[in-house]
């Protein structure tokens, strides 16, 4: 398979990138720091000896995306799947009405990501097959008060793959939405207890694990479903007293 | 981009002695590391595979950067096996990706948890002492200083850095990506012979009888036999074989899940094991063939292994000593620790060739490991034996240490310590990087 991952050169995105060319695919990695992906490329070359490739991708740069797939589709005639993990979150110092947090938070966890989906699905539309997985998360599921900037970007994604979802269902494309709660990874990195997140490496076996699935949205760990419902299921009277 | 924080861990050697809690960063990329170095003022040390026994790998009061996903491999040129990888990448991984290809690593300390970086900083050494020590593998380093700056070292560039670091402990720097050299190898497997030795006389002349035709060189002694037979053991030599058959499985681990009692360790157990060990030697085929995974890594097949030590842990005891004076000197230090009935199951006699780093472990002579449960009374039994190995020119193992004073370590290292301290001064680091280990050992004059 052509696989191509979004958010590669750390944490699940890593990972990920790692279990597939360890199968046996060829992989496009990509994010913003161009030195890791190459030093990620070349690492995953002499474990697997399968090819990798590092193309470089800013998601809040709306101009350059065009020019991302252009790169993109230069090494691949077919994307078979793609995989996007890219996700930022505004700063603890950064207040809600940030202007700066605001754009840049849209821009990567949603906009660019709608982007670079817009135009593959297109191309998985006439070859009538690939999958999407896509990394949202649970804070999309509900708005917090502690992190809602994050949360709304992550709610779009959601909203976004359930209307591509079934707009790609009859050409035979596969749009799995990914709902992690804790990962172990630098976004959570000293904001929570180690203890209780996953490793990436679990994640991204999951993640492998989905494919050929047609799962619709999968939550990591599964635990997570539980604990979203209870979350969910709380009357916004009540909710908006928490402070969560 | 989201913002970086520390998380408090609890921090131990591989002996469980000492643990301490402190702030952990564990970078993905070397941009977070350069962010967080360029703005910390607390004091910083790297901490690969946290497998050094004491506190060497532990900063209490400052930064610990835990390097475990500095891990990419960067290059490797199959025509001379000089592989460049990160420092995070563990010996573990190294073998995983190049044992089924026929390379092997040049040097390896008994355990395969260890981190590349961690094996440049402590410069450690393994079972073949003929082919030196890790150092004489690593081609060239990339080490980051206190500011987020990061300079390349090796012979020729910023060469005092590049000696000074070998053995330094990780107080020059954070080593980020290492070149170094793999050895050719054609099979997966050692043949080991195994020969009995009634005392320390005999290990010395089987040694020397074995210097030339065997590659990898290592006794197991008894550290409570007196008189006569004091220092009888079993010595393993062994070579590389050439049958072509090259694999890795991945080893099942068995896990301690608890802390034994404390008792579980005493002399009559002790004892009692150490009789049966030496027995079974006898009844042992004395050639065999065997996976070098299970001949490097012994221990690595059980995980936690301070436990059977019980909570406080252990300590292990490692000194080198010069050649003129080796059989001498290690006779007395046995002498006393067999009369004291304080050593435990783990005892181990080496010969050992000097190395390149400034502080490095490794002279010319031999080396004499043994292993203790941590308790009051080992302190001063240890206390006691530093005298001697100082008085004798011989050195103590950093990277196995938890308890050697500043005093007895300007005496072991005085040889280049002053010249180690001067690098560092030129390079501005001497107030950057810390741990619990320099802490102790900082107060020599």
């Amino acid at each position: 398979m052509n696989v191509l991952i979004i958010g590669a050169s750390s944490g699940i995105g890593k990972e990920t990138a790692h279990v597939f060319s360890q199968k046996g695919h060829a992989v496009i990695c990509s994010s913003r720091d161009q030195k890791e992906l190459e030093y990620l490329v070349s690492d995953l070359k002499i474990r697997y000896g399968n090819s990798a490739y590092a193309v470089p991708l800013d998601l809040t740069d709306r101009l350059s995306i065009k020019q991302f797939l252009d790169d993109v589709y230069k090494i691949y005639k077919k994307i078979d799947c793609i995989v996007v993990t890219a996700a930022t979150m505004p700063g603890n110092e950064m207040k809600y009405y940030s202007e700066e947090g605001l754009i840049n938070t849209t821009m990567t966890n949603y906009i660019g990501i709608a982007l670079i989906l817009n135009v593959i699905s297109q191309h998985m539309v006439n070859n009538n097959s690939g999958i999407i997985i896509c990394l949202s998360s649970v804070a999309g599921e509900r708005g917090r008060q502690s992190n809602f900037i994050y949360g709304a970007s992550k709610s779009a994604l959601i909203t976004y793959l359930q209307g591509l979802r079934g707009m790609l269902y009859r050409h035979n494309v596969q749009v799995t939405t990914v709902l992690p709660g804790y990962v172990d990874t630098l976004m959570s990195y000293g904001k929570i207890k180690g203890s209780l997140a996953v490793s990436p490496v679990y994640a991204a076996k999951k993640i492998y694990s989905l494919i050929d699935k047609k799962r619709n949205t999968v939550y990591i760990p599964p635990v997570w479903w539980l604990i979203m419902k209870i979350i969910k299921s709380i009357p916004e009277t009540i909710f908006k007293r928490l402070k969560l | 981009m989201y913002t970086k924080e520390y998380r408090e861990e609890e921090l131990c050697g591989w002996g469980n002695y000492p643990c301490t809690h402190g702030n952990v960063f564990r970078p993905e990329r070397i941009a977070d590391l350069s962010e967080i170095l360029s703005k910390e003022r607390m004091t910083v040390l790297a901490r690969g595979g946290g497998t050094s026994y004491g506190d060497a790998s532990i900063n209490a009061d400052g930064l610990n950067i835990d390097t475990k996903r500095l891990n990419k491999m960067l290059h490797f040129d199959s025509s001379n096996g000089i592989l460049h990888c990160q420092s995070g990448v563990t010996l573990q991984e190294i073998i995983r990706t190049f044992l089924p290809r026929g390379w092997f690593l040049s040097v390896t300390p008994g355990t395969q948890f260890g981190t590349v970086g961690g094996c440049t900083a402590c410069d450690s050494h393994g079972k073949n002492w003929k082919d030196g020590s890790f150092s004489s593998y690593v081609k060239g380093f990339n080490l980051m200083l206190h500011d987020g700056s990061i300079i390349y070292c090796d012979e020729k560039n910023n060469s005092n850095m590049y000696y000074a670091t070998f053995g330094g402990m990780g107080m020059t720097g954070i080593i980020l990506d290492v070149c170094i050299e793999l050895k050719n190898i054609s099979s997966s497997y050692v043949e080991v012979e195994t020969v009995r030795f009634n005392n320390l006389k005999e290990l010395f002349d089987l040694i020397q009888e074995s210097w030339n035709s065997y590659h990898y060189l290592f006794s197991w002694i008894d550290s409570h036999k007196e008189g006569n037979n004091m220092g009888r053991g079993i010595l393993q030599r062994a070579n590389h074989v050439n049958d072509g058959d090259l694999h890795y499985t991945e080893r099942k681990r068995i896990s301690i899940p608890f802390n034994l009692p404390g008792f579980v360790i005493n002399r009559y157990s002790v004892e009692t094991f150490n009789a049966l060990f030496y027995t079974k030697a006898s009844f042992d085929k004395n050639r065999k063939r065997l996976h070098l995974m299970d001949y490097f890594y012994p221990l690595d097949g059980i995980a936690d292994w301070y436990r059977v030590y019980g909570r406080k842990g252990f300590l292990q005891y490692q000194v080198a000593i010069p050649n003129d004076n080796a059989f001498e000197t290690i006779s007395d230090l046995l002498k006393i620790i067999a009369r004291t009935k304080l050593g435990s199951t783990v005892a181990a006699i080496k010969p050992i060739l000097k190395s390149k780093g400034l502080l490095s472990f490794p002279i010319n002579g031999f080396t004499l490991a043994v292993d203790f449960a941590y308790n009051e009374e080992t302190r001063q039994l240890l206390d006691e034996l530093d005298r001697i190995v100082t008085s004798n020119g011989g050195r103590v193992y950093l990277a196995k240490d938890a308890r050697l004073n500043a005093d007895n370590f300007a005496k072991m290292y005085s040889e280049s310590l002053l010249e180690w301290e001067t690098v560092r001064k030129e390079y501005g680091v001497t107030n950057i990087f810390n741990s619990l280990m320099f802490n102790r050992l900082r107060g020599f004059k």
